[in-house]
């Protein structure tokens, strides 16, 4: 997230030094993940009068509500033991920041000594992992929280 | 042999699940439940000491999914199940997967749930104890060439039965050799979507019989004590709406003869734990083995009111030590019951109805029990069969219990959904039915 404001900082630079050596006095430019409008001030200063990510609201209110909306929940779809690796010695199949695929192994679920593994349904970060290595899930009980790739955040 | 109790899993749902749940908190037992999410709001939920969502509402997906329910009762150490009636209750296949768990089956035997799911079986099974049957074939249906040779020596009317059959599905009238004709192979191919196998037998139809049936409970060594009669003779398409126990279709010693019998089959069987015998009567107090009911039945509570033994805890404590608590001679029944059993309906299509319960109120006073999971604001769902309640009266004779019935009736109120007390008040109002002059076609003979 800091590389991506640092190359955002590094574009709005380069379009100020533009806008001064054109002698423009207003801009207003959208990408699809963020918008800025810079103007000069009565001091000749260049002034970032507006700025935010295109997916928010211009508003900005709610920022957190709205990105709760946006988590995607994977429930078990049955009654088991929660197992968050393979095996206690191997390494767990997801931790919190990673990437996951669509069909991707976030945990296994056993039942009758069957390991039944859970396949991520959509593409995005793993945001919080629910419930704890070990316990007992019953059907419908929320397992993972994902924020679905294509909802911002690279901005 | 022995066994410790202290954990039970309630493998059902509805009044039956709250029932065994009652029973459990008598004896310190602690339950868990298992519930689909159809269920998530009912009142056995709440009441349990611990409950497990297993599924979606559907029955094949929840309540009839083994490997869930196997699940929760190891993760839950649970020492043993409880299926209620109907779902699992009488799944062989169910019972012999709890043993290789080491959970104890409330129940009958694997054995004798294979035993008697096949009704062509169990009625050879019944000869050879030397229990009445009806004329009819001893070994499946060959063919039709086997049906129509049969049907000459039983004579018509008959009927065509599903040997897997149950719940009043997989059964045919048949009363010429056109029609034998006619409905050998429906029946054949209804029988397999149903039960999965197209086995049929013959029997000679018996009209306008009682509906009677015995009470047992064996220690599966051959022991078997009887907990008397019940008569079910209110029916509509094969659905029981009022019990009662005694009977009052036959004379003394007619029933005598009856319980015997029963008690016969059920050692033969070397039956284990409670079970019941159905037979069919006809007018002169004749009476013929039908069926084996391998689980508790619906209509229980009228045999707990009149012999004040609870059904579901003996259950429990035959599973338990593999012994009967009681001797023959310590049963005894005192008195009249009845159960009534409130359904959510149209009055006039018999349409099961599914919605949202504004307002119960159960009726009450001396002699009047209800057993119910329903409760104001409380929502029927549609997944599930539509009964609401069992409205139970016992008095010290029948014209008591008639009197008490009525007036316990008429206080019963449920807003929101439809029932169908007034078919139950207008039965009970029938002076043939005060008489105790009834058979499994009355309701079509007189309030149709």
């Amino acid at each position: 997230m800091d590389n991506d404001k640092t190359e955002a900082m590094y574009q709005v630079e380069k379009l100020i030094q533009i806008m001064r050596e054109n002698s423009t006095k207003k801009v207003h430019i959208e990408t699809k993940d963020w918008k800025i409008s810079i103007e000069q001030n009565e001091n000749s200063q260049m002034e970032i009068v507006k700025a935010a990510l295109s997916s928010e609201d211009s508003s900005k209110d709610n920022a957190s509500g709205q990105n709760r909306n946006d988590l995607h929940i994977v429930t078990t779809p049955l009654v088991g033991t929660f197992y968050r690796a393979s095996s206690p010695e191997q390494e767990p199949y997801v931790e919190i920041g990673d990437v996951v695929e669509i069909g991707q192994v976030l945990c296994l679920v056993e039942a009758m000594k069957v390991m039944n593994e859970i396949h991520s349904d959509i593409e995005g970060v793993v945001t919080k992992i629910v419930a704890a290595n070990g316990d007992m899930v019953e059907y419908g009980q929320p397992l993972f929280e994902i924020k679905p790739q294509d909802s911002n955040d690279e901005a | 042999m022995k066994h410790s109790i202290r954990r039970i899993l309630i493998a059902n749902r509805g009044e039956i699940a709250l029932r065994v749940l009652r029973a459990c908190k008598e004896m310190q037992i602690e339950s868990v439940l298992v519930y689909s999410e159809a269920d998530a709001d009912s009142l056995p939920v709440k009441y349990a000491d611990i409950s497990v969502c297993i599924g979606p509402a559907n029955p094949s997906l929840s309540y009839l999914n083994f490997s869930q329910i196997i699940t929760v009762a190891t993760l839950m150490e649970v020492d043993a199940i409880h299926p209620g009636y109907g779902f699992l209750s009488e799944n062989a296949t169910f019972a012999t997967i709890c043993q290789d768990y080491g959970l104890l089956f409330i129940g009958p035997t694997p054995d004798s749930l294979i035993h008697c799911s096949n009704k062509a079986h169990v009625r050879s099974i019944a000869k050879s104890a030397h229990v009445p049957i009806l004329p009819g074939t001893e070994k499946p249906l060959q063919d039709i060439q086997d049906a129509l040779r049969a049907a000459e020596s039983i004579g018509y009317p008959l009927l065509l039965k599903a040997s897997m059959g149950g719940g009043g599905r997989g059964i045919r009238r048949v009363d010429s050799k056109q029609q034998l004709m006619d409905n050998f192979p429906i029946v054949q191919r209804e029988s397999f979507a149903s039960f999965g196998s197209d086995e049929i037998y013959m029997e000679k139809l018996l009209l306008h019989p009682r509906h009677i049936e015995v009470q047992i409970f064996g220690d599966g060594k051959g022991n078997v004590i009887h907990l008397g009669t019940r008569e079910c003779s209110i029916q509509r398409k094969h659905q029981k709406i009022i019990e009662e126990s005694p009977t009052c279709g036959l004379p003394k010693e007619k029933e005598s003869l009856l319980v015997k019998a029963a008690v016969c089959l059920g050692e033969k069987l070397q039956y284990k734990n409670a079970g019941t015998c159905e037979f069919i009567t006809d007018s002169e107090g004749n009476f013929y083995f039908l069926e084996m009911n391998t689980r508790i039945q619906v209509e229980h509570p009228v045999t707990e009111e009149t012999t004040g033994i609870d059904i579901v805890k003996m259950q429990i404590q035959v599973a338990q030590t593999d012994a009967l608590p009681l001797l023959q001679s310590e049963i005894h029944q005192s008195g009249w019951a009845m159960e009534f059993r409130i359904v959510a309906e149209n009055p006039e299509t018999f349409v099961p109805c599914a919605g949202k319960i504004d307002f119960v109120h159960f009726p009450a006073g001396r002699g009047v029990r209800v057993d119910s999971h329903v409760y104001s604001g409380y929502v029927v769902p549609s997944s599930y069969d539509s009964l609401l309640a069992k409205m139970i009266i016992h008095g010290s004779n029948r014209q008591e219990v008639l009197t008490i019935a009525k007036r316990a009736l008429q206080e019963f109120t449920i807003q929101g959904v439809q029932t169908n007390i007034p078919l139950l008040l207008k039965v009970l109002e029938h002076p043939e039915y005060q008489k105790g002059t009834i058979n499994t076609s009355f309701l079509e003979q007189h309030i149709l």
